[in-house]
């Protein structure tokens, strides 16, 4: 009861500046797919500016053996490599489809013939409300024995 | 933390701002002089170059946050083509206006519409790349706009009155200007919680989820220093305005005035702080202040 008089006096100051967040993604993060997908699509909690937002796909081997794992490996490549120039070479990525000024729903191409394995998905973005914020996501390609 | 201290230093400037324009056109009464016009134009200035500085190196910081670098082509692409820069130009561009329309103009029933327009102008900079504007949109983009006005035209005098200089030489002044504050002050602090209320619930999925994160430990501190400052001005209501109409004494009120200010300085530097820090939530939560607001009501029963 107390702690609920607490915060409904904090409510009272109002807050609401927040970050962009995925709240949806195709493949669905830790997807194991048996076929490469066509696209990756993001939709994101607001509209981010597309033009000062980076989004990567990038392979990451050996795949960890648990998700806490995965999480801190898929964390270090993200500060490795967001902010790399010049690296289209070594992404799984083609960039961004369609893209546009501002937009909620953003959509990445892949190259073809991608090896199997773990893939994660990267991104900082700037969202219209201008703040930045970085997460990823992940699928695992795993194409089924002939 | 740099981002957090431009933000502060953001809302804090443009309260300068604000309350230099409250103070002249609606606080002191023509010729009343409880602040000299260098003193006044100095604070006014003050205001002015840390917004005009702060909305540049806002920009700057996050361009190098989100690009590890920066140019003066990508500034300006920046400035053109987002929502941000767009909002940081007509900033600039109503911080001019605002700053010669107090500096020059004389206090005229038209220019005290001016200043109200500008003044919205210079909040709208701000509100219009809410949190709120951006996920769901008009509602709660005149509930941040309302708020940040009712903020400013509260706490802007008050820095004005605490560098007034004439405390012991014309202390008859002070009572209609104190009177007025007050008056402001209580419509003010109505609205500001009304607005915030209605944002709060906007936002807020889970409730027991503010009260255990970085987020929520940031929310009461400010509300603690809220609290104290309301304190405060309820005291100068009620024990210090009495003690003038009776006495004449305003030594006492022009130390809780000087205090509310500090206070004040540190609660945007707070504000600055929240802005910068992400919401706890969750996928599911709700962006329906009526959903959110029977939550919150469940919450008090567990």
């Amino acid at each position: 009861m107390a702690k609920s008089l607490l915060l409904l006096l904090a409510l009272l100051l109002g807050f609401g500046q927040a970050h962009a967040y995925l709240t949806e993604a195709d493949p669905a993060p830790g997807a194991v797919l048996e076929t490469q997908p066509g696209l990756i699509s993001l939709t994101m909690s607001e509209g981010v500016e597309l033009k000062f937002s980076l989004f990567k796909i990038y392979r990451l081997d050996p795949i960890p053996e648990d998700k806490k794992e995965l999480a801190r490996a898929a964390k270090a490549l993200l500060a490795e490599k967001i902010k790399l120039r010049n690296d289209e070479a070594e992404r799984a990525d083609t960039g961004l489809i369609e893209p546009q000024d501002r937009s909620t729903v953003i959509k990445l191409g892949l190259k073809e013939g991608l090896e199997p394995g773990l893939y994660i998905i990267m991104w900082k973005v700037l969202s219209v409300d201008s703040h930045s914020s970085e997460d990823f996501s992940y699928f695992i390609y795993q194409p089924a024995q002939p | 933390m740099i981002l957090a201290a431009l933000k502060g230093l953001l809302y804090l400037s443009s309260i300068l701002l604000i309350g230099a324009g409250v103070f002249r056109f609606f606080i002191e009464k023509q010729n009343s002089e409880l602040l000299e016009r260098r003193t006044l134009l100095s604070l006014l200035s003050l205001g002015a170059i840390i917004l005009a500085a702060t909305t540049v190196s806002e920009i700057a910081y996050v361009l190098y946050d989100l690009l590890g670098s920066y140019d003066l082509t990508t500034f300006w692409d920046f400035v053109i083509s987002t929502n941000h820069g767009k909002a940081a130009s007509i900033r600039l561009l109503v911080l001019i206006l605002l700053s010669l329309l107090i500096s020059l103009a004389p206090d005229t029933w038209w220019s005290k519409q001016a200043f109200l327009l500008l003044g919205l102008g210079l909040i709208s900079s701000f509100s219009a790349i809410s949190h709120g504007a951006s996920m769901a949109g008009s509602s709660l983009f005149v509930a941040d706009l309302i708020h940040f006005l009712a903020a400013g035209a509260w706490a802007g005098p008050i820095f004005y009155l605490a560098y007034s200089q004439h405390w012991l030489d014309k202390a008859n002044l002070y009572k209609p200007a104190l009177e007025q504050i007050s008056r402001i002050g209580l419509l003010s602090v109505m609205i500001l919680f009304a607005s915030g209320f209605f944002m709060s619930l906007s936002y807020m999925g889970e409730p027991e989820e503010f009260v255990y994160s970085n987020y929520g430990f940031s929310l009461f501190t400010k509300l603690g220093m809220i609290l104290i400052i309301l304190a405060l001005a309820i005291y100068n209501r009620f024990v210090l305005m009495n003690r003038l109409a009776s006495t004449g004494e305003v030594l006492d009120f022009r130390e809780t005035i000087r205090w509310e200010a500090a206070l004040l300085s540190l609660v945007f530097i707070a504000t600055g702080v929240l802005t910068t820090r992400a919401l706890p939530h969750s996928v599911t939560a709700s962006l329906n202040p009526a959903e959110n607001l029977l939550n919150l009501i469940q919450s008090f029963w567990r």
